[in-house]
C-alpha cells in the first residue's frame, strides 16, 4: 500500500521519475490546503526541514491523488 | 544568403508560435512551413514531420499530413529511423532509396505503406532542454539532392529558435494552469472551511479536519468535498431555510 510510503520519500520519487516539478508539486498541495509555503516545503521534501502532520498528510493525498490521473 | 523564402519561413513560424494554442498545433504547422521551404528544390511532392523529446515526457509528434505522421509514430514506436538517428548522433542522415537501404528494414517497410521512398533526418538544435529532428520525405528515390539537403538544412536553423520558444511557452502554459487549478481548490477548501467555523464554532484547524474526514470517509478529493458542501450551504441559504446551530460537515 501506498499508504505506508514515506511522502517525503514518494515526492522525490516523483520529481525524479516523471514530468512534475517542485513547483507543480507545491501548488498542488497548496490547492488541499496546505499552509507550509514554497521554501518550507522544498526543505522539507529534501531532508533539511520539517513540516506539520497535517502538511504532511496533504503532501500524501496530493501524490495519491496524482497517480490516480 | 538569405533568400525570400527564407524571409517568409521565418515570418511564418514567428505569426504561428503566436497562434498556437498548444505545442501539437505547432509542431503541425511547422512542418507545413518546411514543406514549403524544401518543395522548390525536390522535383516531386515533400512531406515533413517532426519529433520532439522532452526530459521526462512522452515523445511529441507532428506532421503535415496522416502519411508523414504514420511513419514518424512508427519511428518513435520502433525506435528505428533517420529522424532518431539524427536525433542520437546530432547529424544529418540521408535516405535515398528504401527499398535498398537496410539501416532500418523496419521502418522502411513502414515508409512504402505510406507511399515514401527517400528521406531525410535533420536535428534542431534547441538547447539542453529538449532534442528534436524534423524528417522529410518523397515518394521517388534519390528524390534529394545535396540542395535540398541544403535547403533542408536552412529551415532546421530557422525553426530551432522558434521550436525552443514554443517549448518554453509550453512549459510556462502549463504552470499557468496548474496555478488556476490550484487557486480554485484552495478557494473551495478555505471557503468551506469558512462556511463550518461559522456553523460548529470551531477553529479552523478543527474545521478543515473535518473536511479531511469527510474526504477519507466517502473517498473524495477534498475540494470536491469542499464544493459539495458549499453547494449544500448555499442551496439552504437560497431556499431561506437551515435549521441553524450544530450542524456538522460531512459524515
Amino acid at each position: 500500500m501506498t499508504n505506508v510510503q514515506d511522502p517525503q520519500v514518494m515526492a522525490r520519487d516523483l520529481l525524479r521519475t516523471t514530468e512534475m516539478t517542485l513547483m507543480g508539486l507545491w501548488l498542488r498541495f497548496w490547492g488541499y490546503g496546505g499552509q507550509a509555503g514554497y521554501m518550507e516545503f522544498d526543505a522539507y521534501i529534501h531532508g533539511v526541514g520539517s513540516m506539520s502532520p497535517g502538511d504532511i498528510d496533504l503532501l500524501r493525498r496530493a501524490i495519491e491523488d496524482l497517480a490516480d490521473e | 544568403m538569405r533568400s525570400s523564402g527564407f524571409d517568409s519561413s521565418l515570418q511564418r513560424l514567428q505569426e504561428m508560435i503566436l497562434q498556437s494554442t498548444n505545442l501539437d498545433d505547432f509542431l503541425d504547422g511547422l512542418t507545413a512551413i518546411g514543406v514549403e521551404a524544401v518543395a522548390s528544390t525536390v522535383g516531386c511532392p515533400v512531406d515533413c514531420s517532426i519529433t520532439l523529446r522532452r526530459r521526462k515526457r512522452a515523445l511529441a509528434v507532428g506532421a503535415n499530413c496522416a502519411e508523414a505522421r504514420n511513419v514518424e509514430e512508427a519511428e518513435a514506436e520502433l525506435g528505428e529511423g533517420p529522424c532518431l538517428d539524427a536525433l542520437d548522433r546530432n547529424e544529418i542522415v540521408v535516405l535515398n532509396d528504401a527499398a535498398h537501404d537496410h539501416r532500418w528494414p523496419r521502418l522502411t517497410e513502414a515508409m512504402a505503406l505510406n507511399g515514401y521512398a527517400a528521406a531525410i533526418g535533420m536535428p534542431l538544435d534547441i538547447g539542453s532542454e529538449a532534442q528534436a529532428a524534423i524528417n522529410f520525405f518523397a515518394a521517388v528515390p534519390d528524390a534529394f539532392g545535396p540542395e535540398a539537403v541544403q535547403a533542408a538544412e536552412s529551415f532546421a536553423s530557422l525553426a530551432s529558435t522558434s521550436l525552443q520558444l514554443a517549448v518554453r511557452i509550453g512549459a510556462e502554459k502549463l504552470l499557468a494552469e496548474d496555478l488556476r487549478a490550484a487557486m480554485v481548490n484552495r478557494a473551495a477548501i478555505d471557503m468551506a472551511c469558512g462556511a463550518i467555523m461559522a456553523q460548529n464554532r470551531c477553529s479552523q484547524e478543527e474545521a478543515f479536519n473535518i473536511l479531511v474526514r469527510a474526504s477519507n470517509n466517502r473517498n473524495q478529493k477534498l475540494h470536491a468535498v469542499a464544493e459539495e458542501f458549499l453547494r449544500k450551504v448555499s442551496d439552504r441559504r437560497g431556499r431561506g431555510g437551515g435549521n441553524g446551530g450544530h450542524r456538522r460537515a460531512g459524515g
